[in-house]
């Protein structure tokens, strides 16, 4: 093979191994030091964003809102309210947080699974 | 437009996704080269290197998701870290870029005509275009040059490390040179 090497083959031998001599290369400290910054990038733009927190504190005013009106008008029997008409609201978000609890395990259960631990 | 480098997309796209193999492939893959095409470009100042190398790193995590497969992963993270030079020189009011433009186009006139003297040999421009040459290649051309040359192996051990035989890994080597040879006289598709 070398017998027939061209002008060409041979500077481009001479070249590759100018540039990438050992002062070019990488410590295994940087190399090391960097992988784990990466990693840590890595994570971090993969995190799933948050709830909104102005949403949720709403969410649980309203429950307790709700809550707090069933308790008083059990409380005082003289608050008039149409309690079918106030309970139904309460009985219609339970149900749907019952309802979201498989649907969100399985969401986190998924998401973990596509994103592993480093 | 499709991608023309469907494996390095789907690469960046395991990445993107926090596929840790994947990103050991890639870090593996790219960190070095990335390395030497910054130091040459920063003429040797390993700790400005390595900075300006960590921040193009960082910088390409962020920005895997918009990498459309158009060009390399290795040519796409060169162009991030060119910008970062280019922002180094740029702060430190010098035109880095100069001794790039005093190369001929054709590398491969200037390589043909005969042994190449040693200033010619060690300027980091001509380093630079190499790298960049390289970046153009497949990963398994890429690699069997490296081997080969940098890392001074013989045939036989770049034909065990790529699990080839000996005349494969030989004729892999022959084409990889023709391959460098059309992408430094700008016929890039000579090989493909």
């Amino acid at each position: 093979m070398n017998q027939q090497e061209s002008p060409f083959d041979r500077n481009l031998e001479r070249l590759i191994r100018s540039s990438f001599g050992p002062d070019t290369r990488l410590t295994p400290s940087a190399r090391e030091q960097l992988h784990q910054r990466l990693s840590a990038a890595l994570r971090e733009t993969r995190r799933p964003k948050e709830f909104p927190a102005g949403i949720l504190a709403l969410f649980s005013s309203l429950v307790l809102l709700l809550a707090a009106t069933n308790v008083l008008s059990i409380w005082d029997t003289s608050i008039r309210l149409p309690l079918s008409f106030a309970l139904n609201p309460v009985g219609l978000l339970v149900l749907l947080n019952l309802a979201c609890l498989p649907i969100a395990s399985l969401v986190i259960i998924l998401r973990r699974k596509s994103c592993p631990r480093t | 437009m499709g991608a023309e480098y469907e494996d390095d997309l789907e690469l960046a796209r395991r990445v993107s996704r926090g596929d840790t193999d994947a990103f050991n492939k890639f870090y593996a893959h790219h960190a070095d080269l990335v390395f030497g095409f910054i130091f040459h470009q920063l003429n040797g100042a390993r700790t400005d290197a390595e900075e300006i190398w960590q921040d193009t790193f960082v910088a390409a995590i962020r920005m895997l998701p918009s990498y459309q497969g158009q060009g390399r992963l290795l040519s796409w993270l060169c162009g991030i870290a060119r910008h970062k030079v280019a922002d180094y020189w740029r702060r430190r009011n010098v035109t880095g870029g100069s001794a790039l433009t005093a190369l001929p186009a054709d590398l491969r006139e200037l390589m043909d005509s005969g042994p190449l003297p040693d200033e010619v040999l060690n300027r980091s421009a001509l380093r630079v275009r190499l790298i960049e040459a390289l970046a153009e290649l497949p990963d398994d051309y890429r690699f069997a040059l490296l081997a080969r040359y940098a890392e001074e192996c013989s045939v036989e051990d770049v034909a065990r490390q790529l699990g080839r035989s000996y005349k494969a890994a030989e004729s892999l080597l022959s084409r990889a040179k023709a391959a460098l040879r059309a992408v430094l006289s700008g016929r890039k598709e000579d090989f493909e």
